[in-house]
């Protein structure tokens, strides 16, 4: 029986107001008024304003959507079609009403939160890419650093210094260097050979200034060394040597004024204080930093190298087995064995 | 802080976290999750893991083997095992948040029962805060079934609402915002179930299941006699004989086996108008009382509260889903500092 109802309801929905809906059908059903009050306990009135439509009785939607569902069931009718002919015809100014508070913030807010969310994830991900970007940097001045280090320290290192003194790159003085080594020893007030032999360039240099040549440059030195090796082979080393020269002559006269010479423009030329020159005896780690804290220097260096550094003083300086290590810095030897503390590290800075 | 960041990608949710199901409401997209409140724990050794939760846990109900276990985790409307309810939270919170590949940390709105205790509160709250919610607002369940149904709760006029859930009725008039009387009575849906399972076994010698007795109530259930008689046919295991057996139940047994329940809502219903000071039951009186939560779509269940207390009741349009969408209304609020709505701690 009810499907018969619900199909009038469908049939009349489109074009009914939920009030004419109830009244036909209560009417149809022969059922007075009164007693759908009393059942719904309802108000006649209330009851007689949802037949004609007329909701000032009731001013909550809510309410007027439930008495409507109330009554049509009360009459055994679906209630859908009477609540979608009410959404029809009165829907829309109460959704307006309900929906307004809600509306207010939304809109916005949604917008916003997207293009927060959009930003945010934007700045996280530049974060990211520039960390990547720099550790990236960071790897390669590192590599960059050991790549251009290790050369230096070891192979390039006289070519440097000779550049650096605008002599030519040769290899000759390293051959008189050794056996000039006894010779020098009381001239200049240097020990070691390696200091010695990056000397030697600039100690030519000073000496015949407007010539670059090589063969003046290894004359003296070779004349030198060989004048001292008679006596260095007696084991008399400085004094033989002092006692020999003046009986060696004039060229060795002359040779020992230009090492002199040579040793004061060495300073000259040493007292750049962006240049640190170091010889390593033994096995040493080194690393060196400069004023702009970059690293100049860094590695393990083997027995017998030697390295020219140069940077921005003051120098932060690491030497291991500091015993084993010479450093010559404005042209003076420094003591590396007083700044090393008991595991034979020294940590100090020079140029200070 | 990071909680905060991660709060950017996630939206605000309302939880009805009932004994029943749990249904969440995500702020602008509406009411996206509708899933009972159960979870199935594995049990392997000393590592309890979660099998399933929601509709699949549901499933499994009364049906697992030794090693798996389907919880209710809220009982009487209250967290009973905290642990599995973060758990099921968490499960809940992440499906709605799909999309994203953080972790969700939403601000989370939750309903609580009117009468539950600082205690229970808390508990939720915290489990909330377990199952990564960023801040946790409380709203009081009939307020929040109050603003879903869609009744002026903020005008100075009296609004009754009788939310009947899977574990408690919550009564409460409401009027400028406030809870003006408030009652709680731990009856609900469930106690429908058991109730229709005891007479099962009175009646019948035989015994069903949660699920079964559940089925029943929805084909079969009334409150008020006279409705056209309906029939449904079950299957349990005979006591007796210890083997199913089939048989038929109509809705006028099931009439009877609910009187008790339903006398002990219609009771608190009829209390609380007793205790409602005189205008707020002058305003009810006029315009009646709303029906919401599950316990509503009970066949008749207006009837008969409208007969008891010869007022008008009227359901409210998707009962089910009233508290959640109310507390959705709320959680739109929170931004508008309408804060009185909510319940402190």
């Amino acid at each position: 029986m009810s499907d018969i109802h619900d199909n009038d309801v469908a049939d009349f929905a489109p074009q009914s107001s939920p009030g004419d809906l109830l009244k036909r059908e209560r009417e149809r059903q022969g059922m007075p008024l009164d007693e759908v009050a009393t059942a719904l306990n309802l108000r006649p009135a209330v009851v007689r304003g949802l037949e004609s439509d007329n909701y000032d009785e009731v001013p909550v939607a809510a309410y007027r959507r439930g008495y409507l569902r109330a009554y049509s069931r009360l009459l055994g009718i679906d209630d859908k079609p009477v609540i979608t002919a009410y959404n029809n015809r009165f829907g829309g100014a109460e959704t307006d009403r309900k929906v307004t508070p809600v509306h207010v913030t939304k809109p916005p807010s949604k917008l916003g939160a997207w293009l927060f969310k959009l930003v945010t994830l934007l700045v996280i991900v530049a974060l990211i890419a520039l960390t990547l970007l720099w550790w990236q940097s960071r790897e390669g001045t590192d590599l960059l650093g050991m790549g251009g280090g290790e050369p230096v320290a070891v192979d390039t290192l006289d070519g440097t210094t000779i550049t650096e003194g605008e002599a030519d790159s040769e290899p000759l003085p390293p051959l008189p260097d050794d056996e000039s080594d006894l010779g020098l020893v009381d001239d200049a007030p240097l020990t070691g050979d390696d200091a010695l032999l990056a000397d030697d360039p600039l100690l030519t240099d000073d000496a015949q200034p407007s010539v670059p040549a090589d063969e003046p440059t290894g004359d003296p030195l070779v004349e030198a060394p060989a004048l001292a090796e008679a006596p260095s082979e007696e084991g008399l080393a400085g004094e033989a040597t002092a006692e020999d020269e003046p009986a060696v002559g004039d060229l060795a006269d002359a040779a020992s004024a230009e090492i002199e010479e040579a040793a004061a423009a060495d300073d000259d030329g040493a007292a750049d204080p962006g240049i640190i020159q170091l010889t390593f005896n033994e096995q040493s780690w080194t690393e060196i930093f400069d004023a702009g804290n970059q690293r100049v220097f860094v590695g393990l260096q083997e027995p017998g190298t030697q390295a020219t550094v140069e940077g921005e003083p003051p120098f932060r300086l690491t030497v291991g087995n500091a015993t084993g290590v010479e450093l010559r810095y404005l042209g003076d030897q420094v003591d590396l064995v007083g700044y090393a503390g008991s595991n034979n590290v020294a940590r100090f800075t020079l140029g200070e | 802080m990071f909680k905060r960041l991660r709060g950017l990608f996630s939206s605000d949710l309302s939880i009805d976290l009932g004994t029943a199901n749990t249904l969440i409401y995500v702020r602008g997209r509406g009411i996206v999750l509708d899933e009972p409140s159960v979870v199935a724990i594995r049990q392997s050794g000393n590592m309890r893991s979660v099998a399933a939760v929601g509709v699949d846990a549901k499933r499994m109900l009364g049906r697992t083997p030794g090693n798996i276990t389907a919880i209710r985790p809220m009982k009487d409307g209250v967290i009973a095992d905290f642990t599995v309810t973060e758990q099921m939270l968490q499960h809940f919170i992440r499906k709605v948040h799909q999309s994203t590949f953080l972790t969700p940390s939403p601000r989370v709105l939750v309903c609580v029962p009117c009468m539950s205790t600082q205690v229970e509160r808390r508990a939720i709250k915290e489990s909330a805060e377990g199952a990564g919610a960023r801040e946790v607002f409380l709203i009081e369940e009939p307020m929040a079934a109050a603003i879903g149904a869609g009744l002026p709760v903020e005008e100075a006029q009296g609004s009754m609402v009788v939310d009947i859930g899977g574990g408690t009725t919550e009564i409460a008039i409401i009027s400028l915002n406030g809870v003006v009387y408030s009652e709680s009575i731990r009856v609900g849906g469930d106690r429908f179930d058991e109730a229709i399972t005891a007479y099962v076994r009175r009646h019948y010698g035989s015994l069903i299941g949660e699920a079964t007795a559940e089925r029943i109530k929805e084909e079969i259930g009334c409150a008020y006699p006279g409705g056209e008689l309906r029939e449904i046919d079950v299957r349990g295991r005979n006591l007796a004989e210890g083997i199913p057996r089939s048989f038929t139940l109509n809705s006028h047994e099931i009439l009877d086996a609910l009187q008790e329940t339903l006398a002990s809502i219609v009771t608190a219903v009829k209390s609380a108008l007793e205790q409602s000071p005189p205008e707020l039951a002058s305003d009810i009186a006029e315009r009646g009382l709303v029906l919401t939560g599950g316990g509503a779509l009970l066949r008749d269940l207006d009837k008969l509260i409208a007969e008891e207390t010869g007022l008008p009741v009227i359901v409210a349009e998707d009962p089910l889903t009233c508290v959640a969408r109310g507390g959705g209304k709320a959680l739109e609020m929170i931004d508008q500092h309408t804060f009185e709505l909510l319940s402190s701690d």
